[in-house]
Formats: C-alpha cells, structure tokens, sequence
C-alpha cells in the first residue's frame, strides 16, 4: 500500500477528526487506525535543526572568510594545520554524536563539508593557483562524496549537485568540456539506491542535461536555435512519458524545459534561419507552441497558462508598441493581464476542486 | 548509521584530506627542490587588475614571437596534425631575468622549462600573428586583504618582478617584488 505524505498539522487534524468519529460510533478503533495508517508524516522543519544548522553554515563561512582575507600572521603551514586539524575534529564530533544528538552530529558534518571546501582554497591561494584553477569545484565536489553517502544525507547530496553544475558551467565558459562529469554522473543516480530523494533525481538530471547541452555545443558544434530546439522535443518528451519512477520530478522538469526554451523560441533573434517558405519561421515556430501550449492547459496545467500569458503578452508588447497610441496601449496591455490572471485562479480553483475529489 | 563499520567512516572522512595533501604535492615539491628565475611583468590592462584579494600578473615570457615555435605548426600540411600536441617552453637566463629559448615539442632534459599552454586556431604564419599568448598558470598572486593598492600600481605600470620556482616543468610563485 502507498502512503500519502501529509504535513504533521494535517496528521494531527485527520487523527483528531478520526478520533471523534470513533467515539461517536461512526468508526471502529480498528477502522481508525487502519486509515491512520494509510498515511506519512513528512519530516517537517525542526527548530534545534534550523538552529543547529544555521550554526554550522555561519562557522563554516567564518572560516572560508578568514581563509579569503589571506590573513599575514598566521603562516601558511599553520593556517593548513588548522584546517585539516579542524576538519577532523568536527568528523569527529559529528561520529560520537551520532546517536544521543543526532541533529547536532549532522551539523557537525555540514560543518566538515565547508572546513574542507575553505582548505581547497587554502591550498589554492597558498601555492598562488592561476585562474584557469576550475577544479576546484569538482574537487570539493568528489571529495565529500563518500561520506555524504555514507551518512545518507539528501542535502548534501544536493550540494554536491550544485557544486558540480558551478563547475560544469565553469568549465563551459573557458571554452572546455568537463569530461569527467560524464563518469560522476552514473554515480549520481546510483546514490538513490542509498539516498532515495526526488530532489536529488531532479538535481541528478539537471548535471545530466547541462552536460548534453555543453557536449552538443562544444564538441559537436550545434548552433543556438537547433540546442534549444532538440531542448524544447527534450522536455516536451520528459513531460509526456510514463517512467515507473519519478514521474512526478520528470514532469515537471519536462514542462520546465518545454515552455521556457519553447517560450525563447519565439523571438526571431534566437533563430539562424530566419525564414521557412518565406514566413519567419519564429512565427511558425510560435504558432505550433501556443497550440501545444492550450492542449496542455486544457490539461490543466498551471506552467503552460503562464507561458502562454507570456508569449501572448510578449507580441502585444513587439507589435503593438509602435503602432498604438500609448494609452490604448497600456489600456489594452492591462486588460490582457486582468484577463490571463482570472483565467489563470480560476484554471487553479478548478484544479484543486479536482484534486480533492481525487 | 548503527551497522556502519567505523573504518568505511575513517575512510570517508580522510578522503578528502588526502585531496587536500596531493593537491599540494607538486607545488611543495617545487617549493623544496624547484630552481628559482626570476621574471620580468609587462603592464597590464587595469580593468580586472586587482579582484579581491590577488593580483593579475602578466609576465613578458607571455607574449612569444612565432619565430620561436616549431616549423611544423607554421603550415598548413603540418598544423592539424600538431595543433593539440603539448608543448614546452624552454627557458634562458638573459642578464639578470630569463627569457624564452624556443617552444619545443619535447620535454628537454637538462634545461629550466616550463609547460605551456597555447590556443591555436591557425598555422603560425607572418599573416595571422607576429606573436602568440602563451599560458603557463602564472598569472594570479594572492596578497592579504586590503595590501594591493601600492603593488597594484606597480603591476599597472609592469614595475613587478616575479620570482619563479621551476620543478620539472611545473612553476611556483614565491615571491613578487619591485624592480
């Protein structure tokens, strides 16, 4: 049986309700427990974690800070001692809290995962690195690699994905192709058989999809028009198809990347080849994806209303501008986005009603 | 978190530290056995001189005439084949500061080098380039906090002298100072 994920105050309401329904003889105790059990409480935001946390991100900071200032009385063999001593310490913190603090043992972590990104920089202002030092992203990156799986923690996981797209897009803008994201990225999805967590799977295939956009630029050479293109057929198929898992993240990545580079699509800028059969083929372009675009809102979805909004509001804006007198204009322009904001809560009241019925 | 053996936990943890000692192999290397040159700056456009906390360095050695490249990357018929190919640039003492010998294809044996890294597009002929930028990963030096603004002006005006350790092609800023 699945378990639907509800917010603690949800559980509370549902099992005070239950409760009195039971005592008013509507419902056995069993019958109550058994639709208790159908559901999950999501883990919601603990104060002592917030608070513990924050603590170890502004330690962290601090000492990625007096790192940067270079400080001249400290030397530079201390300033490393005390590093790697410091980064030790908190790891070692972090194990023997594990069980009686657990919260304060995975900031103590946190604590680590920062301590040892500062050392990368350390190292890198002691020895006077050159600028062409992109690595040290993807070193910071791959070095808490282990541990995060270790201690299975989904945030870090997470950071490491950012890590790796600063360095990814680093690398991209130096002109190069970060090869060795091509061998972490396996890695990448392997870690949901200990971490499961959609955020990570999302993260996991935004690296992959920047990877493909990099290597489609760089080695193959693709121009602008055609990556966005093949990104919008991308997307379009991430939202139509019916994985076995993730659907949910998969989709919504989809629609993402659908509307967003079929919405940059319809400026004729964006296009090489500017005419098809003699009609701008931005013009062709945006009449096929305002077409997709109400199939889908038809369909209820929420992103291709805004999108649409968008594309309509961006040709009154090109044409219209000149041609117009600028009350009318604005009179117009105002109306459109009065219009498209009522379409819009009333597709979203529609869309909630469905789901509760649901 | 119970059934985890604390020695996969040792493992993790020292990993990164281990990064962090082989990231400083080379340079403490050079550092112990790298022979000191010293090298001449040449002024250097002020706009991204001094972000934060280092300088921007551009060293004389940067700009190589293409006389001073193998024949075989001046045509044609030879360049694709040798355009990737690494290259090294051996070095020469000329008065007190060194200069560039000539750009190699080959690892010398007994000369001071440095490896060099150069973006090629077309063959190195009188048409295209009188000289080529050659990038040997010296061009940043870090300074403590709020200390740049006398050194800044020196490296605008290229006033600065660089003092290189070399070892085994790799280099180690140690020390930038005034002419």
């Amino acid at each position: 049986m699945k378990r639907e994920r509800i917010s603690s105050a949800s559980y509370n309401l549902i099992m005070k309700q239950l409760a009195r329904h039971q005592k008013e003889g509507r419902i056995s105790q069993e019958q109550m427990l058994d639709m208790l059990r159908t559901y999950e409480v999501i883990e919601g935001i603990n104060f002592i974690k917030v608070l513990v946390t924050l603590g170890a991100i502004l330690v962290g900071l601090g000492v990625l800070s007096v790192i940067a200032s270079n400080w001249i009385y400290i030397g530079k063999l201390l300033k490393f001692l005390i590093i790697v001593g410091g980064y030790l310490v908190v790891n070692f913190f972090s194990y023997y809290s594990r069980e009686k603090y657990p919260k304060t043992s995975r900031a103590f972590f946190y604590l680590g995962i920062l301590i040892y990104g500062a050392g990368i920089f350390l190292v890198g202002q002691m020895f006077n690195f050159s600028s062409f030092y992109t690595s040290a992203f993807l070193l910071w990156a791959i070095g808490i690699f282990p541990l995060t799986i270790l201690v299975k923690d989904k945030w870090a996981l997470g950071f490491l994905h950012i890590l790796l797209l600063i360095y990814l897009n680093e690398m991209y803008f130096n002109g190069e192709t970060a090869v060795v994201v091509f061998f972490i990225m396996p890695l990448l999805y392997l870690s949901q058989l200990k971490i499961r967590s959609g955020l990570n799977f999302f993260m996991s295939s935004v690296v992959t999809l920047n990877f493909l956009w990099i290597v489609m630029d760089n080695i193959l050479g693709f121009a602008g028009d055609l990556l966005l293109f093949i990104y919008f057929l991308i997307g379009l198929g991430l939202f139509v198809i019916k994985p076995p898992d993730f659907q949910e993240v998969i989709h919504l990545l989809g629609n993402i990347i659908f509307t967003f580079s079929g919405f940059l699509l319809t400026f004729d800028f964006i296009w090489q080849q500017p005419k098809l059969i003699n009609v701008p083929i931005n013009i062709i372009f945006s009449l096929s994806y305002v077409l997709i675009l109400l199939f889908f809102i038809q369909r209820q979805n929420l992103l291709a209303l805004i999108f649409l909004g968008l594309t309509i509001f961006r040709f009154y804006f090109d044409v219209m501008y000149d041609f117009m007198n600028k009350s009318i204009f604005f009179l117009v322009g105002g109306l459109i986005l009065l219009g498209f904001g009522y379409f819009f809560e009333r597709k979203r009241s529609i869309l909630r009603r469905g789901e509760i019925e649901k | 978190m119970k059934s985890r053996s604390l020695a996969a936990y040792i493992l993790a943890v020292v990993f990164p530290v281990l990064i962090l000692l082989s990231m400083s192999f080379l340079p403490v290397m050079t550092y112990f056995y790298g022979e000191e040159i010293l090298l001449e700056t040449t002024p250097l456009d002020p706009r991204d001189l001094f972000r934060g906390d280092y300088l921007n360095l551009r060293l004389a050695i940067n700009e190589v005439p293409i006389s001073l490249f193998p024949e075989k990357l001046r045509y044609w018929a030879t360049f694709e084949e040798y355009q990737d190919k690494n290259l090294y640039a051996i070095l020469k003492k000329e008065e007190d500061y060194y200069i560039i010998d000539k750009i190699s294809f080959t690892r010398p044996k007994d000369q001071l080098y440095l490896k060099a890294k150069v973006d090629l597009f077309q063959p190195l002929n009188q048409e295209n380039y009188q000289t080529v930028e050659v990038n040997y990963q010296l061009d940043r030096y870090f300074i403590p906090e709020n200390t740049g603004e006398k050194i800044e002006d020196l490296a605008r005006e290229g006033k600065l002298i660089v003092a290189v350790k070399i070892w085994r092609g790799y280099p180690l800023i140690s020390d930038v100072f005034n002419k």
